[in-house]
């Protein structure tokens, strides 16, 4: 891990790897290349938490810093990138987004939907806000949020961590008479 | 089925309540976008005045203005839609706080029904009724004893009584049974050694013959 806690205004702190050429090209060996993978996760979840991202394409994102280091002019292949955002997928850390089967696009959980859908659980409990609707919208743009965690979170991200609450039995998506915008009622539990 | 269970959760006012927020979420987007504008022609007008095209500024600032009318208006509205949801979601809340004390005093009703003032009095009474047949049983009983039995029971209960004094005396322990002016001469060491030993044979056979302990407990007294 880095140290995220350092203050807003300064960079994103890259661990010494980062430096090291031979991170940026796939590994031949398979345990190398297991842990030069895991080292990469590492590195795209604190990256994406630091700057509070969480979006991809994968075809523009090889030229961002994250994945291009301008100082030792390497920068890591999409082929690549796409078997580190597998693995990041099947941890749970990720999922593709865009058309089927394309895998040029993905969203980045840095916090699982899981974490998101207590956080936000949480909040409804110490506002008490149970058995209130809200609009997603409302959850993440409103007045009322300005100060959570979870204010200004990706649409896709807040959809899933609503997902895991209305599984739970703790949350109750609905549609209006529109049937286009979603809202959610919290519960107390099931 | 559980699906099935959460969505009778959700109410018709729910639904009226999400769609009025989509519609306040929908005009605070409408008023972010027409600020933007506003914004732009602000800019716009200095740019202009600052080229010299004074015209063009103040059709500018025309447009500003007009931004501005709008931005207030959905101000407006958004308050009064603000309201309205507020002061539904309150009355929902007073209704359930209604239902709440309805049903506390359903309870209460049915509580104070099934202990009415009738079947408590009537309690007493059959309470009073049970002592009063007691007393009669006891008194009859008394009646219908002849002078022999009543002679009989109170010897039996004197030999009780006497049974049980005794049994309380054995457990008792032993007053001096020695003539105290002995005692008090021969000092305290004396009589300790002596009483000690002799207080042991004494108890057993005190138990052993009833006229051995009749003569040894007075003893003291003829002294």
């Amino acid at each position: 891990m880095t140290t995220t806690a350092a203050s807003m205004d300064t960079e994103f702190q890259f661990p010494e790897i980062y430096n090291f050429p031979p991170f940026f090209t796939r590994q031949p060996n398979d345990s190398t290349w297991k842990e030069q993978r895991r080292m990469w996760c590492d590195l795209i979840l604190s990256y994406y938490k630091y700057n509070n991202l969480s979006s991809m394409t994968l075809a523009e994102a090889v030229s961002d810093p994250l994945f291009n280091n301008k100082q030792i002019h390497r920068s890591l292949r999409v082929d690549t990138l796409r078997e580190v955002v597998e693995e990041l997928v099947k941890q749970g850390n990720a999922c593709w987004t865009g058309p089927k089967n394309t895998r040029d696009a993905c969203l980045i959980f840095w916090r699982k939907p899981e974490a998101w859908a207590s956080i936000i659980h949480q909040w409804a409990s110490e506002n008490g806000m149970f058995n209130m609707v809200f609009t997603f919208f409302e959850l993440a743009n409103g007045d009322d949020t300005v100060e959570q965690e979870f204010h200004g979170l990706d649409p896709l991200t807040l959809r899933r961590a609503l997902d895991v609450l209305q599984g739970q039995g703790k949350a109750q998506l609905f549609v209006g008479t529109s049937d286009e915008d979603i809202g959610v009622k919290f519960f107390h539990s099931s | 089925m559980g699906a099935g269970n959460s969505k009778a959760k959700i109410t018709a006012q729910d639904k009226a309540i999400l769609d009025m927020k989509i519609q306040r979420d929908k005009l605070r987007q409408f008023q972010k976008r027409v600020q933007v504008v506003l914004d732009r022609e602000d800019a716009l007008a200095r740019e202009l005045l600052h080229k010299g095209d004074k015209k063009r500024a103040l059709l500018a600032l025309r447009r500003r203005k007009y931004q501005e009318q709008t931005i207030s208006k959905t101000e407006e509205q958004l308050l009064n839609l603000q309201q309205l949801v507020e002061t539904i979601e309150f009355s929902l809340v007073q209704r359930d706080v209604l239902f709440g004390l309805e049903q506390g005093n359903k309870v209460l009703t049915q509580l104070n029904s099934e202990m009415r003032i009738e079947d408590v009095e009537r309690l007493a009474e059959e309470t009073a009724e049970g002592i009063a047949y007691q007393n009669e049983v006891s008194n009859i009983l008394q009646a219908n004893m002849s002078p022999e039995d009543e002679e009989a029971a109170l010897a039996e209960l004197e030999q009780l009584e006497k049974e049980e004094s005794d049994r309380l005396r054995l457990n008792l322990p032993h007053a001096p049974r020695h003539s105290m002016p002995e005692q008090v001469v021969e000092g305290l060491g004396d009589t300790g050694d002596k009483t000690g030993p002799q207080r042991h044979t004494e108890l057993q056979e005190e138990s052993e013959t009833d006229e051995q302990s009749q003569r040894l407990r007075n003893e003291p007294m003829l002294a």
